[in-house]
């Protein structure tokens, strides 16, 4: 103080910030003052002081936090982003939907034929969701006739056969909804297709099951997240488990997994899991559950495959992946 | 700002301008640690941090068209995660910016800390005595000590982040030294009483 220099200056040279005619004013100042000299000690014994305070790693969930914000919302119209004849691949799912949670249906096919009978647009959008009702209302009567087919489909034999400029005729007809029924089948299962099968055969599939649950616990992950890919079935929530990990992440799980007594892993793909799944139902006399569980599936996974892709894209780093575990009781070795 | 930094980030805010959110996520990933570490400080709890500094990089990815080219993203992202800090105090925030309680169970340990667990112990000890004085100095000098002590920013940058003149930045920091120092000085001698008397008698 008593010296009267500016003590901001002494400041400003220990921080660099000072002109090279500063600094030297500085320097002969400080070579003749012990106060400012003390000063400019005090200076750096602060900033050891705050040495603890040293730099904080980010924790990782602030960015994965941040990427899950900034991601559109999750696909609630798809047709946005699929452009039109998406959107009338939709709108046949959106009928199939209808048909499906009609509820007293048994067999796909059976399904097609009430779609064919179910007459005005009005029961439509009394059953199908407020969405959908939307879109059927707002989707012309012209540009249902003339959608075109999605790029990887056959152009296939019925499809002439949709000539009625009359907005509801194309529904009513049978020929031109399978058609349609088929692409969206075939749209659905492309998108899939990417989600593996991890079939785990073991003596003790109580302990495998635990050792995934266990894993995804370690990890705060949630289990079955997302639509169900095989349905809902009593058989899916007892031997299956739908999760979502990295690579390096599956590949331990796997590698744990494999460590286990009596335990081999195989890998299959969905659409295989899928006819297993039918299989089984039909053959425990549960039919009924096989088609929703296959057209529900069908539904929610356009949702999800698309909420899927948008994550996995969006993500930085590793992404996480749906994988399905599938655990079977093996005989235990004599 | 170094200028091999500067094409990097560019590149990316122009791809994530147009719509690439995983441009702006490399951005994230790339400054998250210092932003972080800038809030941390500033508001003394993992937790507030945690989520001043996600909300900041939201409201970033939101307001990216307003960012000028003209300066670093990094000087940006302290200018929003401060003002975060602020805004997020003033709605009550988690918990109260100072822990009145003084001791503040709360806080973990800090992350990513490799050394000897008796020396690891003690810099704990001493990193929350630091924290402790550091709460106590006024926020605008708090954001500027931050800045120069921990961040090692120059005076343009502290300038432009805190929008105050060069001037100002120079004056502003030496009080904040001299404020700290003084907080720093009455927590080392009340050692032994308990931090929160000393807390409270800083309000």
């Amino acid at each position: 103080m008593s010296c009267g220099f500016d003590k901001s200056l002494i400041a400003a040279h220990y921080d660099g910030e000072t002109t090279p005619g500063e600094r030297a004013e500085v320097e002969r100042h400080l070579a003749g003052c012990p106060e400012c000299a003390r000063d400019l000690a005090s200076m750096k014994d602060l900033s050891a002081a705050l040495k603890p305070l040293g730099r904080a790693p980010a924790p990782m969930s602030i960015a994965e936090g941040v990427m899950r914000a900034i991601q559109p919302p999750p696909s609630r119209r798809p047709w946005v982003h699929w452009g039109f004849a998406a959107a009338a691949a939709l709108f046949l799912g959106a009928l199939t939907f209808y048909v499906v949670d009609g509820g007293t249906l048994k067999s796909p096919d059976e399904s097609l034929a009430i779609a064919a009978r179910k007459p005005a647009a009005s029961d439509l959008e009394r059953e199908t969701s407020r969405d959908d009702a939307v879109a059927l209302r707002k989707m012309p009567a012209a540009e249902h006739v003339e959608a075109p087919p999605l790029p990887s489909a056959p152009a296939p034999a019925g499809a002439a056969a949709a000539p009625s400029a009359e907005p509801e005729a194309p529904l009513l007809d049978t020929a031109g909804g399978q058609k349609k029924n088929e692409e969206n089948s075939r749209m659905a299962a492309r998108m899939r297709a990417s989600v593996p099968v991890v079939r785990v055969t073991s003596t003790d599939a109580a302990a495998a099951r635990a050792l995934v649950e266990e894993f995804l616990k370690e990890r705060k992950l949630k289990v079955a997240p997302g639509a169900p890919l095989l349905g809902r079935s009593a058989l899916i929530r007892d031997h299956y488990l739908q999760v979502e990990l990295t690579e390096p992440e599956s590949a331990l799980l796997e590698k744990r997994l494999a460590e286990l007594k009596d335990t081999s892993l195989a890998k299959v793909t969905l659409e295989d899991e899928k006819k297993r799944v039918a299989e089984k139902l039909a053959k425990d006399k549960a039919v009924q559950l096989a088609a929703p569980a296959d057209e529900e599936a069908a539904k929610e996974s356009e949702k999800d495959a698309d909420a899927l892709n948008e994550h996995t894209r969006g993500f930085i780093g590793p992404a996480r992946r749906k994988i399905i575990f599938v655990f079977e009781p093996a005989p235990a070795r004599k | 700002v170094s200028p091999a930094d500067v094409p990097g980030d560019r590149d990316l805010i122009e791809r994530a301008r147009r719509g690439d959110r995983d441009a702006f996520g490399f951005l994230v990933v790339r400054h998250q640690d210092r932003i972080y570490t800038a809030v941390l400080r500033f508001c003394g709890d993992e937790e507030d941090a945690r989520d001043v500094v996600q909300r900041a990089f939201i409201n970033a990815w939101r307001r990216l068209d307003s960012f000028k080219g003209d300066s670093a993203f990094s000087t940006w992202m302290y200018r929003i995660a401060f003002n975060e800090s602020v805004t997020f105090r003033r709605e009550g925030g988690r918990r109260k910016l100072v822990s009145m309680t003084g001791r503040d169970d709360e806080a973990g340990p800090e992350p990513a800390d490799d050394r000897r667990p008796s020396d690891r112990l003690e810099s704990e000890e001493n990193r929350r005595k630091v924290q402790d004085a550091l709460n106590l100095v006024d926020p605008e000098e708090r954001k500027i000590l931050i800045l120069k002590e921990l961040e090692d920013r120059s005076y343009d940058e502290i300038a432009e982040i805190l929008e105050i003149p060069k001037g100002t930045v120079r004056s502003r920091l030496f009080r904040a030294r001299e404020s700290l120092r003084e907080k720093l000085t009455v927590l080392m001698k009340a050692e032994g009483t308990s931090g929160s008397r000393i807390a409270s008698k800083g309000q």
